[in-house]
């Protein structure tokens, strides 16, 4: 009995140990719900910042390049933080859930390697705010797309596609900047497919 | 039948030696307690499967030091390896070969 049951408990095991240790499989479904949602919120705002100006992101920094500025800076900062937050207190929970740890080789593994094309992304976005303004939304898309699309090595491997569709939005969102419909590939690439996939991954891995 | 338990590695007889072999097979170099904390074993009985894993030359040990504590992480080596494939292939050929339990 024990001689039947032995082998195929040591294999499920052995593909558990190898998936675990090489794998952070702790990203929660509802995280991306959540950042999607305060992505959508964001866009809303700035939507409405812009009114008036018709998408004219250009326009609008050159009229009144301080208010530009602190707008994005505080919409989308808070976009941001709002965002880390959430997605770390899912995370967070889904592992205690789990009973994993939330910071291991694989967390480290999967940050690190999602930082690189996103420091990046943000040193380059810095760039534009001064000289051309309309195309950080294509931008952030893009390197986010980018570092997705790395960290799917160290995570579930869903976050590939979700990498590459946020690329193909923001080449869109780059090719439309100046018309207007850039924030709307912005709003679809943050928003819908984050909440998307949230749903995708909560249904199949759970809460 | 007997024949294809004789193939499993006595080397691999221990969860504990089955979880390390696992979590090297995908993973370069591992520190200690990385894998005490994936396995959830203690210390010493981690250090001993270790050890009898280093002795057939499974496992390469690396010492360091992470200021003054001493730090030690381990790599499976290609003869590892390849037991370890082997292993595998003989625990699937013995799945293969038992009638599906209904």
């Amino acid at each position: 009995m024990i001689q039947e049951e032995g082998p195929l408990r040591d294999l499920s095991e052995i593909r558990q140990m190898m998936e675990r240790s090489s794998r952070f499989l702790s990203l929660s479904g509802l995280s991306g719900v959540f950042i999607g949602t305060v992505a959508l919120l964001g866009a809303a705002a700035a939507w409405k910042f812009l009114q008036g100006t018709e998408s004219m992101i250009g326009q609008a920094y050159v009229g009144d390049p301080y208010g530009f500025y602190r707008f994005f800076i505080v919409n989308f900062g808070g976009v941001l933080l709002l965002s880390i937050i959430g997605g770390l207190y899912f995370t967070n929970r889904r592992a205690r859930q789990k009973g994993w740890k939330l910071w291991d080789s694989t967390s480290k593994r999967l940050l690190i390697n999602m930082a690189i094309p996103l420091g990046t992304g943000a040193i380059f976005c810095y760039f534009l705010l001064f000289r051309a303004p309309e195309l950080i939304a294509s931008c952030t898309l893009i390197f986010y797309g980018m570092a997705l699309i790395n960290a799917s090595k160290y995570t579930h491997s869903e976050l590939r596609n979700l990498g590459v569709l946020e690329i193909i939005l923001g080449i869109f969102c780059g090719w439309f900047a100046t018309t207007g419909t850039s924030l709307l590939f912005w709003a679809l690439g943050f928003g819908v497919l984050h909440i998307l996939y949230g749903i995708i991954m909560y249904r199949k891995y759970g809460a | 039948m007997k024949s294809f338990i004789d193939q499993l590695n006595k080397a691999f007889e221990n969860r504990v030696r089955l979880g390390i072999m696992s979590v090297l097979m995908v993973n370069d170099w591992v520190e200690f307690n990385t894998l005490k904390e994936t396995l959830q074993q203690t210390d010493g009985n981690l250090a001993s499967h270790l050890m009898a894993l280093e002795k057939v030359q499974y496992v390469a040990i690396r010492k360091g030091f992470i200021g003054r504590k001493p730090n030690t992480s381990y790599q499976a080596t290609e003869t590892g390896r390849e037991a370890f494939q082997e292993h595998l292939n003989a625990l699937e050929f013995l799945l293969k070969s038992v009638p599906a339990k209904s």
